[in-house]
């Protein structure tokens, strides 16, 4: 066992979800023993900030920050913390990338264009507002990644390189056994009316699956249940703007119509409703495409 | 209110007031939120909703995500096979199952320090099982849902996927140990949190409202709503449609009461039999039913874990591995509105779609709101009892009552508390906490 590190746990805000994650990994016992705890805040309220500014600076050796930051308060908080730790981790998807929250950044039914940044209350994934060494991704995060990150982070000798996200490389799609038929995307689907073939990959169906841009490592679990991935573990390496990415796969998959126009594409692309809760679910505060509106693009 | 609150609102109270300075009257309230959360959803597709709604509150995940389900049933006026109802029944029983064991043993602060001070664990019940039986209650709740904490399978009509053979006897397994470590919990809590049960006096009478089977028993997923009285006689029993506007406009003498104390009143008992027989002590020692005693909740809710645990039992004896008809064809959608008798209470979601099965509008009742005004009542007369003095012991009294509701809005361990005392422009005071 290495050197006792000292830990801390902080959600601002959001469901609960992040906490329960952690409280079920099975190797939380193993972690609490070889580690002192800072604090274990689970919501805002838990911890002032007379409270936080009394902790040395650099005090902690590990922070792990839920939830998404909001506002001047929150932001303010944020700062705080990371003055107090040494190594920040963002933990579960709001704070990876503002998470469903993220969602209200944008007007109700609006459309790409109007993801325009409002005053007040908008919505930021952590590393927007400080510097965020490693990111534990999911809503809330699977309990594969939960358990990388506790062994790599706390049970290791060595810690892991900054920049780590403890999630796979590849995208979902690596770990989901459907079938590929290599259809061509005439028309979207939605599952409600007819839930999908378990067996054969969701887009070869007409359905949008997030699969191919997002990060695996949670054992495509959602596609095990026969729903399509949404995209909570954040885009795979590489890629900065998750919806962007899967707009441009799903055009890729519509049929060349052979007309210089693109009508085609644009017919299908056009039918999918509720694109930004669809392709930005997880990561519209995190999108790009707000500061390409924002720059006057 | 910041716009992150419209999703995750529901957990962030931590202040009681005493409002007006020397009136001492304390009050708790709930951020409502109604118009922000409709007009998160707007835009949102319907089957979507189940998996935005369990976001609220991931501690009641699977009551949220099955309340919003029902909704859409009603609103595609479809009505799930019988093999679809009985995934999202054992899905269900899991789900309360996995929020009472963990508000029991890991979010309740109750008597000398949480609910280890109520239960008394000893060798038999070391936290390590709970934590163990912790996570396999997420196992299930994933087998039968999809995913652990937030579940995935319940569509609109029915559910997504049927479970496979080796999935569904491993649930089988882990219900059988889950069974067991209730009805260990349920005797730790007699040896120890009983007496304290015994010991808090303070007693709110108000009306009961719960979810029924055909038997008049108390139900823990669906059923028809019923209301009593604070002596026990029905004021009505209806679905959905027919209790929410009662609920909404309450007009009544007394408060609304939801969660285990109200399914104890407003039903003729719990729906199985060792659940049934574990009930007998309670009325044995705080009297029949119904009970108003505030503290009783906390007793209430060890034993319903039982009931979860022999209810999840046989669901999924029920269930058959390979069913192929879990959806049914929907028809236009349009309005409806759904109710599951929630781990915390009776849970309502309603949703008005367009042509296309896109949000229009979208509310949700939720435990925490119907239940407002009876916690406010606990704690007036509380500090009405307690005097001028804002004391330690105060402090745990107030932390004790709110605690014995289970409110969505105290999920850590144990909840922080702050009290604050305004003066008559509204300036606060003094203040208090408590951490
Ligand atoms: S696109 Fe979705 S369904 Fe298809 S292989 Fe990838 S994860 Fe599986
Ligand atoms: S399949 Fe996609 S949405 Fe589901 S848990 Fe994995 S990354 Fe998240």
């Amino acid at each position: 066992m290495p050197n006792k590190k000292r830990l801390a746990f902080y959600a601002g805000s959001g469901c609960g979800g992040c906490s329960q994650s952690l409280m079920l990994s099975p190797s939380l016992a193993t972690m609490l023993d070889g580690a002192d705890i800072a604090f274990w805040a689970t919501r805002s309220g838990d911890l002032t900030e007379d409270e936080i500014s009394q902790l040395d600076d650099k005090g902690i050796d590990v922070l792990m920050f839920a939830g998404p930051v909001d506002g001047e308060a929150s932001i303010a908080t944020a700062k705080l913390l990371r003055r107090k730790a040494k190594r920040v981790v963002a933990y579960g998807a709001c704070a990876h990338l503002g998470g469903l929250c993220g969602l209200t950044n944008v007007i109700p039914g609006a459309k790409l264009r109007e993801l325009a940044e409002r005053n007040g209350g908008f919505i930021k994934p952590l590393s927007a507002v400080i510097e965020v060494d490693y990111v534990l991704p999911g809503c809330p995060p699977p309990q594969g990644m939960v358990e990388r990150m506790v062994k790599e982070l706390f049970l290791a000798d060595d810690v892991p390189d900054v920049g780590t996200v403890f999630a796979s490389s590849k995208g979902v799609c690596a770990q989901c056994d459907r079938k590929h038929l290599n259809n061509p995307l005439e028309e979207i689907r939605r599952f409600h009316a007819a839930p999908p073939d378990p067996d054969i990959c969701l887009l070869d169906q007409g359905y949008i699956c997030l699969g191919p841009v997002t990060r695996g490592g949670c054992g495509a679990v959602c596609l095990e249940a026969n729903r399509p991935c949404t995209g909570c573990a954040g885009p795979t390496a590489g890629v900065l703007d998750q919806g962007g990415a899967i707009l441009q796969s799903l055009a890729s998959l519509v049929p060349l119509s052979g007309d210089i126009s693109g009508e085609k594409e644009h017919r299908v692309l056009d039918s999918i409703q509720d694109i930004v809760g669809t392709a930005y679910k997880y990561s519209a505060a995190a999108s790009l495409l707000k500061r390409r509106v924002n720059d006057g693009e | 209110m910041m716009a992150s609150n419209v999703i995750c609102l529901l957990p962030h109270l931590d202040r009681v007031e005493l409002v007006n300075g020397g009136e001492l009257v304390a009050s708790v309230s709930v951020p409502q939120a109604r118009e922000a959360f409709s007009s998160y959803m707007r835009g949102r597709l319907a089957e979507d909703v189940p998996l935005y709604v369990q976001r609220i509150d991931a501690h009641c995940a699977v009551s949220q995500h099955l309340a919003a389900v029902r909704a859409l049933d009603a609103c595609y006026n479809a009505s799930p096979p019988k093999g679809a109802i009985a995934i999202r029944r054992a899905l269900a029983y899991a789900g309360v199952y996995y929020h009472h064991l963990e508000q029991l043993f890991f979010s309740r602060s109750s008597g000398d320090g949480g609910i280890a001070g109520l239960v008394r664990t000893d060798d038999e019940l070391a936290a390590h099982d709970v934590l163990q039986a912790l996570r396999r209650a997420r196992d299930v709740v994933e087998i039968l849902g999809g995913r652990g904490l937030t579940p995935e399978r319940g569509i609109p009509g029915g559910v997504t996927v049927g479970i496979a053979d080796e999935q569904l006897s491993r649930a089988r397994d882990i219900a059988s140990d889950l069974l067991g470590v209730a009805l260990r919990s349920e005797e730790g809590f007699r040896a120890g949190g009983a007496r304290w049960v015994e010991e808090q006096e303070l007693s709110v009478p108000a009306y009961s409202l719960a979810t029924v089977n055909d038997d008049g028993e108390a139900s823990l997923c669906d059923g028809m709503l019923r209301i009593v009285d604070p002596k026990g006689s029905e004021v009505i029993t209806g679905d959905a449609s027919q209790v929410l506007p009662m609920m909404m406009e309450w007009k009544e003498d007394a408060p609304l009461r939801v969660g285990p104390l109200a399914r104890l009143n407003a039903a003729s008992g719990a729906s199985t039999e060792q659940a049934r027989e574990l009930q007998k002590h309670l009325f044995d020692a705080l009297g029949t039913s119904p009970i108003h005693r505030v503290a009783a909740g906390n007793w209430a809710m060890v034993i319903e874990l039982v009931e979860a645990a022999e209810l999840l039992s046989s669901a999924l004896a029920g269930l058959a591995a390979g069913d192929s008809e879990l959806h049914a064809s929907l028809d236009e959608p349009g309005e409806g509105v759904g109710a599951i008798e929630g781990a915390r209470g009776t849970l309502i979601h309603r949703y008005l779609l367009d042509a296309e099965g896109i949000v229009q509008e979208a509310q949700i009742v939720s435990p925490d709101s119907l239940m407002e005004a009876d916690v406010n009542a606990a704690l007036s007369s509380l500090i009405a009892e307690s005097g001028p003095e804002v004391t330690d012991d105060t402090i745990e009294r107030i932390v004790n009552t709110i605690g014995s509701y289970q409110p969505a809005y105290v999920p850590s361990a144990p909840f922080s508390l702050r009290i604050v005392r305004r003066d008559a422009d509204g300036r606060v005071s003094q203040e208090w906490r408590r951490t």
